[in-house]
């Protein structure tokens, strides 16, 4: 153990003890420490395994900022453990490694493997023979990588999204960002502040003289009414002060009036021989240790800085009694050759032009850089400070302001690093991919001399850090190494997540809007195998036969739910002069009580939607649509009445009215059973619109046939659906009375021959091609829309044409099916099923127009080979309608 | 309402044949699997009781007013009608919704005659009342919407949100009444809370 005695401001409840299992080891931790910390008092010290070399990593900023201290944890891996409470129970293991954490067998590629990855590896080596690829790829992926995601796994926890909305947000809860909290929240802003924590304060937690300060900021902000999240990471900056925030298992959306962003600065490491060895840390680590979690990170110590943070984690180290066995204060001597040695990837010395001191830690402190990277997200320029070696966010955007280290404001100037020019392959620039200088040195006599060029090629900044530790380094080492500063070579683009997070958190709860009729759940009472139609759920049928479904309707009498149907209310004085319009054919010699099919077409004359129009009264239009067009057709309708600026008015009833089909040679008996009103050929002839009372419920009664059997479609409110559903089958028992699906529906459409808009038409599909000609009205009062087109399409001839098909031999096409005419494909079959009514295979499709004669032929292909069908105008059943009309 | 529309209004639905019409809300079934007790009021049924909405109210309960009459009203009036229990709330600056008790239905009715277009939207609209002091938190974890009355997205689908008393009522398209109630449910259940009775409302948030 290398617990200290008890310190002034530590972080840790001593008298709170929890317990937590580590590779199946449990391991004592104290209320308030981290899993990182916890771990590292228990003797643990190589916490990860590095990406490509498998080299061991250490804890190394204990911020949250580098890759290093990644494990998994309660099965989600790659889980920052340094800034990961430890709680009770949790379950910690290593990742990517074989064998064991400390002893890591696929280490033998930091031996072996360098010759074979150089930067972009993968357009040079194993690329031959090409057959092997499968091979090497499986290798690779097996031995690079981080942790492993359980494909079959089922989400572990639950997750939340939560919007807020505040008049300041401000991100980060060091001393900047609470005293400008506290300003705003005095000035009665309702104010939020971000922290990834453990708990608000910034660097002053870890500061022995700043921990007082820390606790007066705290206090003042919650006297503000200043509301923290904490641990919470921004995920980033977008416009409109939106900010997306990871606050444990719930994913925060904040929409703030101004964003403060006091995000701090980022300790750079330095970069020489051995800088990643197990006990080369930041001081800001070491500093968080000693101070916030009272653990003695070493035994002796050696401190190479370029500034003052250096410094004061000496001064921390040696009130903890860790012997500081040299400072290497950068700003006085930058002594040629550094080198930090080790073995088995810890650690032993550090050498300074070739003397070495033995030490088991190394504190190196390059100069902080601004964590500006949020306020680039949000259109920040960033500019290059060469007084001062960092880079600086100017020309914020308006309602985004930045404060504190995050603004520039990180002390005296350091040196600007990284140290060149040392012997030894092994100066890591980008710890997370494993890039070292010789690698981005590689990149460059290449040709990737440009940073972002870079970027993609050597995947720099592209880890888990996203970075924060090698963004600036990398830049100083193009600088150096091109000849241009480091403002010619400029950042690379800054995009969210600014911290990694887990999909499943950015996808939030798992939600499928769905829509259901009124008799949604009758269906599923009564069988109904349920089916997605766009939106919707229908019923597909209620049993295993939809065939039987169909015939039933033929012989007896059925109910189908069609009440997905669109409904739109057309109403006012203009409205007859709206839908002339608007539709091809003629409205306004329609009669009240009366109903006309429609298309709808849109400007080029291609077929957008079709439906019924009935005419309530002389300004009143009850128009229906397909299941899908409801809000494209209303939209649509709305749209040229504001060209128009007609005085008609829409109202979107497609969910407030349930639509039923009752349809069969039995129809009207039942009908009449449950209504008082007249259901025969003189009280409600074919075509007709009629109000009408069905069990007690108004209803709207249109007299019309999608399925060719006589029929009675009702309109009315949804919520009494079950009732006039229920109603229905049960008077309608002895008669047969049964529910069919869709699937026995488009049987019998199609025995009519009746079109199915977006299935048997596509974005072509015109009026005239579609065997719609009859109804196009060119000679009616207004412009119809869609006209135009129609009347070029008339003039250039028409070349395809939808028609009917049967299927002689009786083999099946499928939908979709290939037309072929003399070896050349033709056309397509657009809907095809079995009629047990009419005994054979009947379809629709799109062939030549030349074909489309009673009697023509044309192959389709079925399975691979080319089956002869015959072109079939009109209904293949009750072509005069007789039934219909009945 | 009467004439060429009447086939819009569950009010127009009557006893007569030996039949009894009853109007059901589209999250009946969710309140039926929650053991609710219903009580048929203004030809509805509606779910007047739960078991433990006490608790579910201590913290966010969700109640179903879908038995609300509701008029869309076309330009929408100048002003409140100014009758107790009733809430005008405009859809746009041309169009508004009014929602209101039956026992007033007469007089809203009367005062909405002048509209150019009057449609009974009773049935165009599931409406769920939130209540208790987590109402807020639910409701930021169903929308971004913060001011209210408002429209926009609720659960990933257009919905209306009106204040009333301290707590909510979301207006949203009666099909997708079910799935906006389910994922009202889901959130409210983790928060502690759950579906309540009409009748375990404040008296403030009652219809």
């Amino acid at each position: 153990m290398t617990r200290l005695a008890p310190r002034p401001g530590e972080l840790i409840d001593r008298s709170a003890e929890i317990t937590f299992a580590f590779d199946g080891r449990p391991v004592r931790a104290f209320e308030g420490d981290t899993i990182g910390s916890a771990l590292f008092a228990a003797g643990r010290r190589v916490f990860s395994r590095s990406f490509k070399y498998h080299r061991p990593r250490g804890l190394q900023c204990c911020s949250g900022h580098c890759a290093n201290c990644q494990m998994t944890v309660d099965g989600e891996p790659n889980v920052r453990v340094c800034v990961t409470p430890a709680r009770e129970g949790a379950v910690v293991q290593g990742q990517n490694f074989r064998g064991s954490l400390d002893r890591d067998l696929l280490q033998v590629t930091d031996k072996l493997g360098g010759p074979f990855t150089p930067p972009g590896f993968y357009y040079k080596t194993f690329i031959r023979p090409r057959r092997l690829w499968p091979l090497y790829e499986k290798v690779l992926r097996g031995v690079a990588g981080l942790g492993k995601v359980d494909p079959n796994g089922t989400p572990r926890r639950r997750v939340e999204v939560v919007h807020e909305h505040a008049g300041v947000l401000v991100i980060g809860g060091g001393r900047s960002g609470l005293e400008a909290a506290a300003v705003a929240a005095a000035a009665g802003e309702r104010v939020i502040v971000v922290d990834d924590g453990p708990v608000v304060g910034g660097r002053l937690l870890a500061d022995p003289e700043g921990r007082s300060r820390a606790d007066e900021l705290h206090a003042q902000a919650l006297e503000a009414g200043v509301e923290l999240l904490v641990p919470a990471v921004a995920i980033g900056l977008f416009e409109q002060g939106f900010v997306p925030v990871a606050h444990g298992d719930t994913l925060v959306k904040i929409r703030a009036g101004k964003v403060v962003v006091a995000a701090g600065a980022i300790e750079q490491p330095l970069v020489f021989p051995g800088n990643d060895l197990v006990g080369v840390m930041l001081p800001e680590g070491v500093r968080r240790l000693v101070n916030l979690w009272s653990v003695k990170p070493a035994d002796r110590a050696f401190v190479v800085t370029a500034d003052e943070r250096g410094l004061a984690a000496a001064s921390d180290l040696e009130s903890a009694g860790v012997d500081v066995v040299g400072v290497l204060d950068l700003r006085e001597a930058q002594p040629p050759n550094l080198e930090a040695r080790g073995r088995r990837g810890r650690v032993e010395a550090f050498a300074v032009n070739g003397k070495v001191t033995p030490c088991d830690l190394v504190v190196m402190s390059g100069s902080p850089q601004p964590d500006y990277k949020l306020l680039a997200q949000a259109g920040a320029r960033v500019e290059y400070d060469a007084a001062r070696g960092i880079f600086v966010p100017t020309d914020l955007p308006p309602d985004v302001e930045a404060v504190g280290a995050a603004a520039g404001d990180v002390g005296e100037p350091g040196v600007p690093l990284p140290v060149l020019g040392h012997h030894g392959d092994k100066c890591f620039v980008c710890f997370c991919e494993d890039q070292t200088k010789k690698d981005l040195r590689y990149a460059i006599e290449e040709g990737f001399d440009s940073i972002e060029l870079s970027k993609r090629y050597t995947t720099v900044t592209m880890g888990p850090c996203q970075g924060r530790l090698c963004h600036l380094n990398s830049i100083r080492l193009y600088a150096k190494t091109t000849g241009l500063d480091e403002s010619a070579i400029g950042t690379t683009t800054s995009r969210p997540p600014h911290t990694p997070v887990t999909l499943g958190l950015l996808a939030g709860r798992p939600h499928e809007p769905t829509k259901r009729t009124s008799l949604h759940h009758r269906h599923e009472d009564q069988g109904g195998q349920m089916m997605w139609t766009g939106p919707w759920r229908r019923p597909h049928s209620y049993g295993p036969d939809p065939a039987a479904e169909a015939r039933h309707v033929h012989d007896a009498v059925g109910l189908i739910d069609v009440s997905t149907l669109g409904k739109i209310l057309v109403a006012g004085p203009d409205a007859a002069a709206f839908l002339e319009r608007t539709y091809p054919n003629r409205f306004s010699d329609l009669r009240p009580g009366r109903i006309r099919y429609g298309v709808l077409t849109g400007d080029a004359g291609r077929i957008m939607d079709d439906g019924t129009v009935a005419r309530l009264d002389d300004e009143t239009f009850y128009v229906t649509t397909t299941s899908t067009g409801a809000d494209g057709v209303y939209q649509w309708f709305t749209w040229w009445n504001a060209v128009w600026f007609m005085d008609v008015r829409f109202a979107q009833l497609t969910g407030a009215v349930s639509a039923v089909n009752v349809a069969g040679p039995r129809a009207r008996e039942l009908m009449q059973r449950v209504s008082p009103d007249d259901f025969s050929n003189e009280g409600l002839g074919y075509l007709d619109a009629r109000h009408v009372r069905v069990a007690g419920v108004p209803c709207l009664a249109l007299r019309i046939g999608f399925v060719g059997e006589l029929g009675y479609e009702l309109h009315f409110p949804s919520p009494l659906a079950e009732h006039v559903w229920d109603t229905l089958l049960e008077r309608g028992r002895d008669l047969g009375a049964a529910p069919f699906g869709l699937e026995p529906q488009r049987i019998l459409r199609l025995e009519k021959g009746h079109v199915i808009v977006s299935q048997d038409t596509d974005s072509e599909s015109n009026l005239l091609e579609a065997a719609m000609p009859w109804i196009v009205k060119n000679d009616k009062e207004f412009e119809w829309v869609g006209k135009w087109a129609t009347q070029e399409v008339a003039q250039r001839g028409l070349r395809w044409m939808l028609v009917g098909f049967e299927s002689p031999s009786g083999a099946m096409p499928v939908e979709g099916g290939q037309v072929v005419v003399d070896g050349v494909s033709s056309g397509r079959v657009t809907s095809v099923r079995h009629s047990a009514q009419l005994g054979k295979v009947i379809g629709l499709a799109i062939v030549p127009h030349a074909l489309a004669v009673d009697g023509g032929r044309f192959d389709v292909q079925v399975d691979g080979r080319r089956v002869p069908m015959r072109v079939h105008l009109g209904p293949f059943f009750d072509p005069a309608g007789e039934k219909l009309r009945s | 309402m009467s004439g060429v529309l009447e086939f819009l209004s569950p009010s127009g639905a009557r006893d007569e044949g030996g039949f009894h019409p009853v109007a059901r809300s589209a999250t009946e079934r969710l309140y039926r699997a929650a053991e609710a007790t219903f009580a048929e009021r203004d030809g509805w049924l509606v779910p007047v009781a739960v078991p433990g909405e006490a608790d579910h109210l201590s913290r966010v309960g969700i109640a179903d007013l879908s038995h609300l009459r509701k008029l869309e009203l076309r330009p929408a009036p100048p002003a409140d009608l100014g009758l107790d229990g009733v809430t005008t709330y405009r859809l746009s600056p041309r169009r508004a919704l009014v929602l209101y008790p039956q026992t007033v239905a007469a007089q809203v009715e009367e005062s909405a005659a002048g509209a150019e277009l009057v449609v009974d939207a009773s049935a165009a609209y599931t409406v769920l009342a939130l209540s208790g002091r987590d109402a807020r938190a639910l409701l930021a974890r169903l929308t971004h919407l913060h001011r209210f009355p408002s429209g926009g997205e609720v659960a990933h689908v257009a919905a209306h949100v009106l204040p009333a008393g301290g707590g909510f009522r979301i207006l949203v398209a009666q099909e997708l009444g079910h799935y906006v109630g389910e994922v009202a449910l889901d959130c409210a259940e983790a928060l502690g809370g759950g579906l309540v009775g009409v009748d375990a409302l404040p008296a403030e948030e009652q219809p």
